[in-house]
């Protein structure tokens, strides 16, 4: 689905890789977590994918296209919702979408069955004929995802896509990940949010500085999902015990608050002493 | 009011904050912005002088040739006034209501009143220095002229300049705290009718110019001959009728002039004073209490009220990508007010502007050079206006702004989608281009009553008007995907021209003269090279400036459109 190789970008008066030697494969039906932090590259790394960026060495290929050789074709099988989540804001959202579906050659009766879809599912019924300048920010995203999704993408690229949004459209969107990829289609998505990634990913990756440092499966491996906060934080150099205790005691406390069931008795009584 | 108290240590603070923010810090400040700043400013002072040397001579046929030296002293005085409120009232709205720092400052531990007074003291300063700038020239000329007439100008006159345009200048101010919350709430219920804002738009702009014509024809026209119209006996009592009856306008004057030039006694200088002085303070009473009455509700409902969003139903339907991007670009023009004006409504007007400017440069023209002008001037008439729509494609990429990586990442060839703004704006300009050539055949083609130019030089006029447009269309899109300026502001648009437009002016302009003088010079001189003519007649003319434009065209497509695609992936936000 997405096969990349030895990606190295750089960019013009920078002396470092801001992306160096990367390479990895996405297989269809999966979803695909992409970790680092701020300025690690996984940002840089996406915008090459996607076309925006040149790079100077490294091959990318999305459904067997190659992005510098075919780039048609390798955009034709891609979605891409940015960080930002920019669009056309003197566009109606309904105007928006046509847009996208026109450029994409989506025919009318797929776009209309597909448009009244998402717009019901994210409630946009009343948004949809005003200006996306009048959306807020939860509601542009929503309008950018539906404008990614109307041509049925097989990869769909989701670069931060929770950041700013209320917890019933991040549930509508971890959802509409998971349609998704039972169809067969494969998600790629960045993020800060470790836990999300453990819930979600099949596989994900970590990139620091700009290099790939670290790889491995999720699904049905439970040692990887418990050790993946410690694993992340050594990784990117950022690993202090006392921090990574509170964080991973208070993710606990937030995400498994069963696991107070099992503590012991002892266990409770020294709690309550405390 | 949320907090009405005011401290002198936040005022100053605010202040220091408002100015740093407006000029930027003096920290930091590198060569290349002070030669820019020292550039605008040399700039500024050109422009400034002729525009004084103007208003001077316009004094000289008021005061001297025609004794009107109290009528124009009220007329300046009125005509300013009006137009420094204007200016007051934008600057009032822009500071005061529509700054987008009005969220961050409620954050900070000052209080509404520290705000609305920082702001205030700003907005008075700005419309003093408008003043100033505005009528200090009206009146300093009028002392030159007057004095050299054989008036008793005094150094006390200046002095007297000075105070009256500082009493003058709390009028504007006052007027525009009153008026900016009402205008504001007109232009709100406007902005979204897109259509009505652009034929205003055409309407001002049009009128503007027109107005701006028939000054300057009436100016040309009095030194031609100086029994015109604008001083026959009529206009003269008309003249006087206004100079009596123009209301507070004429206050001023007598204060400033009532001795010298209408003979008014001390005691009516006197009442004038006290009926200025009465309507400033009543009109400052009035502005102070509107403003603080609704300063903290307008911004509140700036902050958290719902505005009125533009809506427009429509149906999904399927465009082919190529139409689809047309449409895209299109939408963004016309639904931007900035965008609009600069774009649209110069390209509707510019055949009723060609017409004007071309009548009055033909009327005097004709008459010094000679009728064989009508064709050269024609065609630099034209390409200058067609310069001044198509220079807009110079900022196509960079209009893009925060939304230029959707231009990658679809699946649309970068050529295509550049050739698609390409066709947008040839297609605008084309047809401005055709129906100022048509204005221009009316006035002065076979049909006209006094014809100066034929069809052939219509149709060559036409033709070679249209491919120099194409070709500075080719070369405002290559300069912009060249070295876009992706700089947006407020709500995403861009408010600054960047350096491509004014190249692709300065390009347009200098191919606009360098044709128009060639068919100008050629029409009445020959060109010989040995025994042979290279140009004989204007027909020579029209064929070697279509081969010029053939080459001009083909080399800007050439540049714009070889290893576009290259160049344009190159491009990175």
């Amino acid at each position: 689905m997405l096969k990349v190789e030895g990606l190295t970008k750089r960019y013009p008066k920078s002396d470092r890789y801001s992306v160096k030697d990367i390479s990895f494969e996405l297989k269809p039906g999966e979803i695909f977590g992409f970790l680092g932090q701020n300025g690690a590259g996984k940002s840089t790394t996406i915008k090459c994918i996607t076309g925006i960026l040149p790079f100077d060495s490294g091959t990318i290929e999305i459904c067997g296209h190659d992005i510098v050789k075919d780039p048609i074709g390798a955009k034709l099988e891609m979605g891409y919702v940015p960080d930002n989540h920019s669009v056309y804001e003197k566009l109606t959202g309904r105007e928006y979408v046509n847009y996208v579906a026109d450029i994409y050659r989506v025919s009318k009766e797929k776009r209309v069955e597909i448009y009244n879809q998402y717009i019901e599912l994210f409630k946009l019924q009343e948004a949809q004929d005003k200006q996306i300048k009048s959306y807020s920010h939860g509601m542009k995203q929503k309008i950018c995802i539906i404008s990614t999704l109307v041509h049925e993408p097989k990869l769909w690229i989701l670069d931060e896509p929770m950041i700013g949004l209320d917890p019933q459209a991040i549930a509508e969107i971890i959802a509409l990940m998971k349609q998704h990829v039972a169809k067969g289609n494969t998600v790629f998505f960045s993020s800060h949010n470790l836990d999300l990634v453990k819930k979600l990913c099949d596989r994900c990756a970590v990139v620091n500085r700009g290099e790939m440092v670290d790889f491995f499966d999720l699904k049905d491996n439970e040692e990887n999902k418990k050790n993946l906060e410690e694993r992340f934080f050594k990784i990117t150099g950022t690993y202090e015990e006392r921090l990574f205790k509170d964080y991973a005691s208070q993710e606990l406390a937030d995400v498994r608050p069963d696991t107070e069931a099992e503590k012991t008795e002892g266990e409770a009584e020294e709690d309550e002493t405390k | 009011m949320r907090q009405s108290k005011i401290s002198a240590s936040s005022l100053k603070a605010l202040i220091k904050l408002d100015v740093i923010g407006r000029f930027g810090s003096r920290k930091d400040v590198s060569n290349k912005d002070i030669i820019s700043r020292i550039f605008n400013i040399l700039f500024s002072v050109i422009i400034y002088g002729v525009v004084v040397f103007g208003i001077y001579e316009l004094t000289n046929i008021f005061v001297k040739r025609s004794g009107l030296g109290y009528e124009w002293l009220v007329m300046v005085t009125g005509l300013t006034m009006i137009l420094a409120t204007i200016i007051s009232i934008v600057t009032v709205m822009k500071n005061l209501y529509m700054n987008g720092d009005n969220e961050l400052l409620l954050q900070f531990p000052v209080t509404s009143a520290e705000i609305l007074l920082s702001k205030s003291i700003y907005c008075f300063i700005h419309n003093i220095c408008v003043c100033m700038i505005l009528i200090l020239p009206f009146y300093v000329s009028f002392g030159v002229v007057a004095g050299d007439a054989g008036f008793t100008i005094s150094k006390g006159y200046y002095v007297e300049v000075i105070v009256d345009i500082f009493l003058i200048s709390f009028i504007p101010f006052a007027l525009a705290n009153i008026l900016a919350v009402p205008v504001m709430m007109v232009v709100n219920k406007l902005k979204n009718r897109h259509l009505l804002m652009l034929i205003i738009l055409i309407v001002l702009l049009v009128g503007a110019f027109i107005a701006y014509m028939e000054v300057i024809r009436m100016i040309l026209r009095y030194f031609q001959s100086e029994s015109v119209s604008i001083f026959s006996p009529q206009m003269i009592s008309t003249y006087k009728y206004f100079g009596r009856m123009a209301y507070p306008f004429k206050w001023y004057a007598n204060m400033l002039s009532g001795t010298i030039l209408a003979g008014i006694s001390h005691k009516e200088i006197g009442l004038s004073f006290l009926y200025v002085m009465l309507i400033t303070v009543a009109l400052l009473v009035a502005g102070f209490f509107v403003t603080i009455k609704l300063y903290y509700k307008t911004i509140l409902w700036g902050i958290e009220g719902t505005k009125e969003a533009f809506k427009h139903k429509t149906r999904m339907r399927k465009h082919s990508q190529f139409e689809a991007s047309l449409r895209r670009e299109f939408l963004l023009i016309y639904r931007s007010f900035n965008y609009s004006f600069q774009y649209l409504a110069m390209a509707i007007a510019a055949p009723i502007m060609v017409y004007y400017c071309n009548n009055l440069a033909v009327e005097f023209g004709s008459s010094s050079v000679g009728p064989k002008i009508v064709p050269g001037l024609s065609l630099l008439v034209i390409i200058i206006f067609s310069t001044m729509i198509v220079s807009f494609a110079a900022t196509t990429i960079s209009r893009e702004g925060s939304e230029f990586y959707l231009t990658k990442i679809i699946p649309m060839k970068y050529t295509t989608q550049v050739i698609s703004k390409f066709v947008l704006y040839s297609i605008v300009a084309v047809i401005s281009v055709a129906l100022s050539t048509l204005a221009i055949g009316l006035a002065f083609g076979p049909g006209a009553k006094k014809p100066l130019i034929g069809y052939t030089d219509i149709f060559a006029i036409w033709g070679i008007s249209e491919m120099i447009t194409m070709a500075l269309t080719c070369l405002s899109v290559w300069a912009d995907v060249k070295s876009p300026t992706f700089n947006v502001a407020g709500d995403g648009e861009m408010v600054k021209a960047n350096k491509n437009l004014a190249i692709a002016l300065g390009v347009g302009i200098v191919v606009a003269v360098g044709f128009g003088v060639f068919a100008i010079i050629f029409n009445y001189i020959k060109w010989a090279v040995g025994n042979s003519y290279l140009i004989d007649s204007i027909n020579d003319v029209y064929i070697a400036l279509t081969i010029a434009s053939i080459v001009i065209l083909g080399a800007s497509a050439s540049v714009l459109f070889a290893n576009l695609n290259k160049r344009y992936m190159k491009i990175v936000p």
